[in-house]
């Protein structure tokens, strides 16, 4: 049928091609961009992970060498000071430490010492000696007989714990013994294992180290192993708690470097026993960014391990979310761009689609309309010669004659009013009409349309009954339009209905609307082809649409009028037992109903 | 005998039109074209004129601006009638001072003559 477009739906195909094929390429595209980017924040958090971590550790083991460095400059003065005099007392040994301040500059250090080789045979004149320097109780520990004794004789600040040192013998403890034995060997500061410190003796769990210094006789040669064992006299030493020095190292380590987070161990395994220090909430840092670095760090002849814990935090938030972060968000940006690319594609083809359809409609319906008038002018004219003829303007006419004209003058009358409805359905369908709204006597409406239809009612022998409210009803709509409302409604309803039955109009008021309806005792509309009659050009099948003329177009009209009135009409009916047309419209008129209406039904 | 100027393009229309009025009693000018309705107004003046709204060279609306019936002729009766019925053409033929206006295919010939009889009587209407 010309008047009937539905935008054309597109083919699965062309669906596919048009609409999915672009929004997976938008997707993939994003999604490549997004991968790279991540991979690539990966990367960045991977060097910043390994900058860090080579930061933490380079600090720490320098920061270590750096403080033992200084521990054996300061032995190393001391062994200078033996060396540059012929005799160091007591006192002068005292002073002597006192000058390096050791508690505030060299945190860690109990204590500068000094050790004393001597034979068996010398036991007595040693204890004896330092007796006499004001240690009453000084003696030479653990008791025993020995050929060869060590002991440290000074160790400054000579008080409380150090006090406990002095006098003991170092070669009575193998870890001591070994260190010292390397130290003269070598001539170099030799740190020993982890011992327990003398001062400690109440601290088990306070491991200590020991720091020696060779002390040889000056007027002798010490440059090959046998010569320093021949002319060894003793040992400038220190002794520290691992625990002190570490956590001085770790203090100043940390203020510049926040990530710093180790445990040092004693030699080669990292068991409990060899700990020497673990550095503050070390057992805490429950996330890293890697897992722990054990790493060898040698000493003066030392092995240390230390085992670095790089807590999360130690990279900022924001480089270590970033390749997950880059991944979900880009995902999900991917996602919305495509939904996006989809959404508008769609649109785009149904806007295209609906665009051609109206443009094709549009000229149809123009189409339409310049046919139309053209029809009129020659039927107008048929329309004048047949009413010339049947009117007696040609003379008069036999009974047969008029008969013949008006049947011809009537056929040419259905005509025009074909027309008419063609030039109605096309100026509806491109919203070409605009309602001249006034006050409109439906009442008298009713009364008038009735009237005219007399004849078709005396002819079919059908009664016409109208139930109106005492008062006239008005109503703001358009006079012509409602009319052709009124009109068709009641023509059908005597079109379609057998002869004797009977027609009834009723109005009603609500509160703001006015209903009108219209039954008849005809034959009525089959509940599966209700949904067909507001259609343009759809005739109900039953007896008498076979029997009747009609376009199909008068309810599509009717049914359009309505609605831009903004009011409704329905149907109530079934095969054979007659139909009730009710028609609701709103009493007063909303002008802006009118376009949203057009607007609503041309799409 | 009133005089009535009928203006229309369409041949057969023309003719029906002339046919109808002049059997019922009045004088019949025929004018195909606005131009040519314009030249027999220069000659006579008509009681009544039938105006087609479109014409090919002078359509009704230029034939009213040109002859001017307010001012110039305020006597004579216009009815406008056309098979378009454009309410934008309709209104501008009422304030160029048409009196009627008809829609071709609604008149039988009864209806026509009806009209026209009742629109001579009628005295000129209120100009809107």
């Amino acid at each position: 049928m010309l008047f009937v477009m539905e935008p054309k739906e597109l083919s699965k195909r062309d669906a596919m091609l048009l609409h999915i094929v672009p929004t997976l390429l938008v997707f993939i595209a994003f999604m490549g961009v997004t991968l790279w980017s991540s991979y690539n924040a990966r990367r960045d958090l991977n060097t910043e992970k390994s900058r860090v971590t080579t930061q933490v550790m380079k600090s720490t083991e320098q920061a270590i060498t750096e403080r033992f460095a200084i521990y054996e400059e300061v032995l190393r003065a001391g062994v200078g000071l033996y060396n540059s005099s012929d005799y160091v007392s007591r006192d002068e040994w005292r002073r002597f430490t006192e000058t390096f301040e050791l508690e505030k500059h060299y945190p860690g250090i109990q204590g500068l010492g000094y050790i004393e080789l001597f034979p068996k045979s010398a036991l007595g004149t040693v204890e004896t000696r330092v007796q006499s320097e004001g240690l009453p109780s000084f003696s030479i520990f653990p008791a025993g007989d020995r050929e060869q004794y060590s002991a440290a004789l000074y160790l400054e600040p000579q008080e409380g714990r150090n006090l406990r040192a002095l006098g003991y013998d170092m070669f009575t403890s193998p870890p001591r013994k070994a260190a010292m034995d390397e130290a003269r060997d070598t001539n170099s500061a030799i740190l020993s294992k982890r011992v327990q410190l003398i001062q400690d003796e109440n601290l088990p769990n306070e491991p200590g180290l020991l720091m020696f210094l060779p002390l040889y006789n000056k007027a002798s040669a010490h440059q090959t192993v046998d010569e320093r064992r021949l002319s060894l006299l003793g040992y400038i030493y220190a002794p520290f708690r691992a625990n002190d020095f570490f956590s001085d190292i770790y203090k100043n380590v940390s203020a510049g470097n926040p990530a710093v987070n180790f445990q040092v161990y004693d030699g080669d395994t990292t068991s409990n026993a060899s700990l020497l220090y673990e550095s503050p909430g070390f057992s805490n840092i429950k996330q890293t960014i890697t897992p722990d670095i054990t790493s060898k760090f040698r000493i003066n002849n030392r092995d240390l391990k230390i085992v670095y814990r790089m807590p999360a935090d130690s990279i900022g938030r924001t480089i270590r979310s970033r390749p997950t972060g880059t991944l979900f968000g880009g995902f999900l940006f991917s996602m919305i761009l495509a939904g996006l690319v989809l959404v508008l594609l769609i649109s785009r083809t149904r806007a295209l689609a609906y665009a051609e359809t109206r443009e094709v409609q549009q000229a149809k319906d123009d189409l339409l309309s310049l046919a139309s008038h053209q029809l009129r002018t020659p039927a107008t004219g048929v329309k004048q010669y047949i009413g010339m003829l049947r009117q007696g303007y040609a003379g008069k006419l036999s009974k047969v004659q008029i008969e013949l004209l008006e049947k011809a003058y009537q056929s040419n009358e259905r005509q025009l009013g074909i027309i008419d409805e063609i030039l109605h359905v096309a100026r509806i369908d491109t919203g070409r009409i605009s309602l001249n709204i006034e006050a409109v006597n439906i009442t008298k409406l009713i009364k008038d349309v009735g009237n005219e239809q007399q004849e078709s009612f005396k002819n079919r022998q059908q009664k016409f009954r109208q139930h109106v409210p005492k008062k006239d009803v008005i109503i703001q709509a358009d006079p012509q339009y409602l009319r052709m409302v009124v009109e068709n409604l009641i023509s059908n309803a005597s079109k379609y209905t057998e002869s004797k039955g009977t027609i009834d109009v009723r109005l009603r008021l609500d509160t703001d609307t006015v209903i009108m309806e219209v039954k008849d005792t005809g034959v009525g509309i089959p509940e599966n082809q209700q949904h067909m009659l507001f259609k343009k050009f759809s005739r109900i099948h039953n007896e008498l649409t076979r029997q009747t003329e009609g376009s199909g177009i008068g309810l599509y009209i009717t049914n359009k009028i309505i609605a831009l009135h903004g009011g409704k009409i329905t149907v109530e009916s079934e095969a054979n037992s007659g139909s009730l047309f009710t028609v609701t419209l709103p009493k007063e008129h909303k002008s802006n109903q009118q376009a949203a209406i057009i607007k609503k039904e041309n799409t | 005998m009133k005089t009535i100027l009928i203006a229309e393009d369409e041949q057969a229309l023309n003719d029906a039109y002339r046919m109808i009025l002049e059997s019922e009693g009045y004088k019949v000018l025929c004018a195909f074209d606005g131009a040519e309705a314009l030249e027999i107004t220069k000659k006579t003046e008509p009681d009544l004129i039938l105006l087609d709204l479109r014409m090919p060279q002078v359509n009704g609306i230029d034939f009213l601006k040109q002859y001017n019936p307010k001012e110039k002729h305020p006597k004579v009766k216009i009815i406008i009638f056309s098979n378009l019925d454009m309410q934008s053409e309709i209104d501008e033929g009422y304030k160029l001072g048409a009196d009627r206006y008809m829609l071709k295919a609604w008149a039988s010939p009864k209806e026509l003559a009806k009209l026209v009889k009742a629109t001579l009587r009628e005295k000129k209407s209120a100009q809107v």
